[in-house]
């Protein structure tokens, strides 16, 4: 590659550094990617114990309290090799983060969100302007639905019993004001594409997806590399960018190579962007505000289920709902329903006041008719902040995790209100529903805010103010952070951005 | 290949020399309780018939202190043995004695083993008769002093203790059963009584750091504990109910043990005597080992019914990890699996070590197959109402293993 001089060097193989590259790529504009990992994570492929447990039983530990996705081997690896390697600390936060191939898209949710006119409220860019290229992602990373409806001419994968119910139920009853409910918009294939699989309906999800049927960026890489234009450098962990006279930027990694080019997009996750371009720019005292969704998880019975043979589907979510709390415009939650009876069950019965074989006894004889709701606030119910440590204190970043002030006692009246709206649909509450530890969400955003003002800002195109040529491409500069699923929008954005360079 | 008849047979030292001895190849006849004997009592027709050696480990502890010579099956006893074994023409006869024997030693143990030294040698069988001395034993199973002593060690980093500066000669179970083999079975030159104790001398004190060490513990402060003090408890011991009565003998023996040379006697018998941390640290370690495989397949068992190898050996490396092991499940229980039922916490207690036992086991289990067969209805439902109607027993009964 000693040859190749790039126009563009990304950082990151994630959602965000794969769908700028494939605008720029197609353009016959020159992109090298630079990745941290040498290669794949772990591979999903093998044993079961070995997809579950993790080869050197990684996963094999006591239930921390994050979602049962958190604790599996690929994103343990992830996860941990992301806080290793950067030097990120939480407090009071889950800092969530990969350094590996195809970034958090190996172990994400599959969930899909489109941003509307209101909800682009103070960004710099229209509905318009992401349009076009929520189209184009879509049609790459390939969608589906569960069951028909609105978009029914989306692919469709048969949904779960519970779920099925109930949304034919909320269908019959006709619209509420504050509550809607859809079949979830997930980017699983129902049928093969490009060497992926449809899905199975096997229900293993959350330990890696075997058939590649889930998307993750890494799907994309193959593709790129047979462009003359593309390049992708593994092991290239990048500790330093610099402005560079003659070439536009150097960007160094740990082994001490440098990268060359006129412009570079960041491209590194909320965390890694801000980790690294914490050497260039000064973070304010009180910190670099973060936003991040809170979330509620809600455990709910569907009595007309019990004891009855659970359906085949997929461990992701069967449907999509909001609930609006208020008058704001980002005021409603969002959220998704799935059916327990998909997901691993150790960690429902460590929430279970039996013994534990009594307690997988009572599992099976409940799954069938166990369902939870997991809900997402809007961004700006989070207080996060990131600080950088002083060098005594070894150097580093330590998030600061927190919530707007009587968070905790509006979303008990809330989740209240949620039950209401799951009762009329013929599911009662169950204890056990609780907000989690800020980061497991994994929804971050706004730390270098397109259109913001002042010089932690950056312009619509993601360029950072100050530094001609250096571009943030994920979810850092979106300006506000609706409670919607949100790597959709990041990737539409970074499609967008890149379409754009790609004429410069 | 020779017959042996050994008493104590059932003993610390005895069940390893026996296993020892029928490892060797040997024909072992056993001299009990189960053969209609105790010591003192006429040994039943026909045991000497084609014994080549008699090894007399039997001792009885039912003796009162001060009791006269005459009245003492001990040495009464050894005496008889000894003659009938001449009598029946056994070549050899093997006495395990102590090296706390002597004239005038603290506790009544050593002072009766010097005794029936004495008779012995005095006696018709003294041609045959060998006098092994033994020191400090350990390794093996963990019962008899050597139990009590690893138990101690391992209790807690502060302990009260007498005759902390004594000099001690640990051996190994295993090398006293050699020792005992070679004397019963080679033609040595009998006389002066072998001393099977390490050449080495180590004072008490750092023996027990040392029993500490190797069950993975930090350091030990000692309390020391002046011996009318530590009698007087002793004897308190008796008066006190639901506490266990301790021996004053145990006390005064560990007080008066006195080196002996050994060096000798070693080179005579062609015995090494290996370091003791060394052996201790292996054999704990292994036990460890199959004491962690043990309880990870008692839990998979419980949970699942079965438990399959690699399965157990996923779950004990985890077990081992978080700190787990050894949870300390009984035997019985490890037996009977089942019976975790009365001991299990409700699994929202992820703070108390079985539950946090059980969730790693149920992942483990989990992992097993693509999709965990549930076992039909009634079984369900009726293991999910045992659970709850044994709720209130295992609210009592789980504070063992937290």
């Amino acid at each position: 590659m000693n040859a190749f001089e790039p126009d563009f060097i990304i950082i990151g193989s994630g959602p965000a550094g794969v769908s700028a590259a494939v605008p720029l790529v197609a353009a016959g504009r020159r992109v090298l990617m630079l990745d941290g990992a040498f290669g794949m994570a772990e591979t999903v492929q093998g044993a079961r114990w070995e997809r579950t447990l993790g080869s050197h039983l990684q996963s094999l530990r006591p239930d921390d309290g994050t979602s049962p996705k958190l604790q599996a081997p690929l994103a343990r690896d992830l996860i941990n090799g992301f806080l290793d390697a950067s030097a990120i600390r939480g407090d009071n936060f889950v800092a969530v983060g990969s350094l590996g191939r195809g970034g958090l898209s190996q172990v994400w949710g599959g969930q899909l969100s489109l941003l509307d006119e209101e909800d682009l409220d103070g960004w710099p860019i229209r509905h318009a302007d992401l349009a076009p290229s929520y189209r184009a992602v879509m049609a790459r990373i390939g969608v589906s639905t569960t069951g028909g409806g609105p978009e029914a001419e989306t692919a469709a994968l048969p949904a779960g019993a519970i779920a099925s119910r109930i949304l034919a139920r909320h269908r019959r009853y006709g619209l509420v004001a504050d509550f809607t409910l859809w079949p979830a918009l997930n980017a699983v294939l129902a049928h093969p594409v490009d060497g992926r699989h449809g899905c199975d309906l096997r229900g293993d999800c959350l330990f890696g997806c075997e058939r590649g049927a889930i998307y993750s960026s890494v799907h994309d890489l193959p593709l790129l590399q047979k462009s003359p234009h593309f390049a992708l450098t593994e092991g290239a962990r990048v500790t330093e960018l610099k402005p560079h006279q003659e070439f536009g930027w150097a960007v160094t990694t740990a082994d001490g190579r440098e990268f060359r080019a006129p412009r570079v997009l960041l491209a590194a996750g909320v965390l890694g962007s801000a980790a690294l371009l914490s050497h260039l720019v000064t973070f304010p005292a009180e910190g670099l505000r973060l936003l991040n969704s809170p979330t509620l998880a809600l455990p709910l019975i569907a009595p007309e289920r019990l004891f009855r043979r659970a359906t085949a589907t997929h461990s992701l979510a069967q449907l999509g709902f909001a609930l609006r709390y208020g008058h704001a415009r980002l005021d409603y939650l969002t959220g998704g329903f799935y059916e327990v009876n998909t997901l691993p069950a150790s960690s429902f019965i460590n929430r279970m006041p039996t013994g534990r074989r009594g307690g997988r006894a009572l599992f099976d004889l409940l799954s069938s008719s166990l369902a939870v709701a997991t809900a997402y606030f809007p961004g700006d119910e989070s207080r996060t902040f990131l600080h950088l440590n002083r060098t005594s204190e070894g150097g580093g970043i330590t998030v600061r995790g927190g919530f707007a002030d009587g968070l905790e006692e509006r979303a008990k009246v809330i989740l209240g209100r949620l039950a209401g709206h799951w009762r009329r649909l013929g599911l009662f509450r169950l204890p056990g529903a609780a907000i989690a530890t800020p980061g497991t969400d994994a929804h971050f955003a706004g730390t270098f805010p397109m259109g913001g003002w002042g010089n932690l800002s950056t312009s619509d195109l993601g360029e950072l103010s100050g530094f001609p040529g250096l571009h943030l491409v994920d979810g850092s500069i979106l300006p506000t952070l609706p409670s919607k699923y949100i790597t959709l929008t990041v990737m539409a954005n970074a499609d967008r951005i890149g379409r754009q360079l790609s004429n410069t | 290949m020779a017959r042996l008849l050994i008493t104590g047979s059932t003993g610390y030292i005895g069940g390893e020399l026996v296993a020892l001895a029928r490892a060797e190849g040997h024909d072992v006849v056993e001299l009990g309780r189960a053969a209609g004997w105790r010591i003192g009592a006429p040994v039943p027709a026909g045991m000497f018939d084609g014994v080549d050696a008699v090894i007399h480990l039997a001792h009885s502890w039912a003796v009162e202190d001060g009791a006269p010579e005459a009245a003492n099956p001990n040495i009464e006893g050894a005496v008889r043995l000894a003659e009938a074994a001449a009598d029946a023409g056994v070549k050899r006869f093997v006495f395990a004695s102590s090296t706390s024997s002597r004239p005038n030693a603290l506790n009544v143990y050593g002072r009766t083993k010097f005794r029936i030294e004495e008779h012995l040698s005095r006696s018709t069988a003294a041609a045959g008769v060998r006098i092994a001395r033994i020191g400090l034993v350990y390794g093996g199973p963990r019962t008899a002093m050597y139990g009590l002593m690893l138990k101690l060690a391992g209790l807690s980093p502060v302990l009260p203790m007498i005759g902390l500066s004594r000099e001690v000669q640990p051996i190994h179970v295993e090398e006293v059963g050699k020792g005992l083999l070679t004397l019963a079975l080679s033609d040595l030159q009998s006389g002066d009584p072998f001393i099977l104790a390490s050449a080495g001398k180590m004072t008490f004190g750092t023996w027990l750091r040392l029993l500490r060490r190797v069950q993975g513990r930090g350091g030990l402060i000692f309390l020391p504990v002046p011996i009318a003090l530590a009698l007087l408890a002793c004897r308190m011991t008796a008066f006190v109910p639901l506490i266990p009565t301790v021996d004053p003998e145990r006390v005064l023996g560990l007080a008066g043990a006195a080196p002996m040379e050994s060096a000798a006697s070693l080179t005579r018998l062609g015995l090494t005597i290996g370091d003791p941390e060394t052996r201790l640290s292996a054999e704990l370690h292994r036990d460890q080992g199959d004491t962690a495989l043990a309880e990870a397949s008692a839990l998979l068992t419980y949970l699942t019914g079965r438990a399959e190898e690699a399965s157990a050996e996923r779950l004990a490396e985890a077990l081992r990890r978080e700190h787990l092991s050894p949870i300390g499940l009984s035997e019985r229980i490890i037996k009977s699996p089942a019976l975790i039922a009365l001991y299990e916490p409700p699994a929202t207690r992820q703070d108390h070590r079985l539950a946090r036992a059980l969730y790693l086991a149920d992942l483990v289990r989990e992992a097993e197959v693509d999709r965990v067969a549930s076992h039909g209805f009634f079984y369900s439902l009726v293991t999910a109402a045992v659970d709850i109607c044994l709720l209130p027993v295992r609210l009592i009964l789980s504070g063992r293993y937290r």
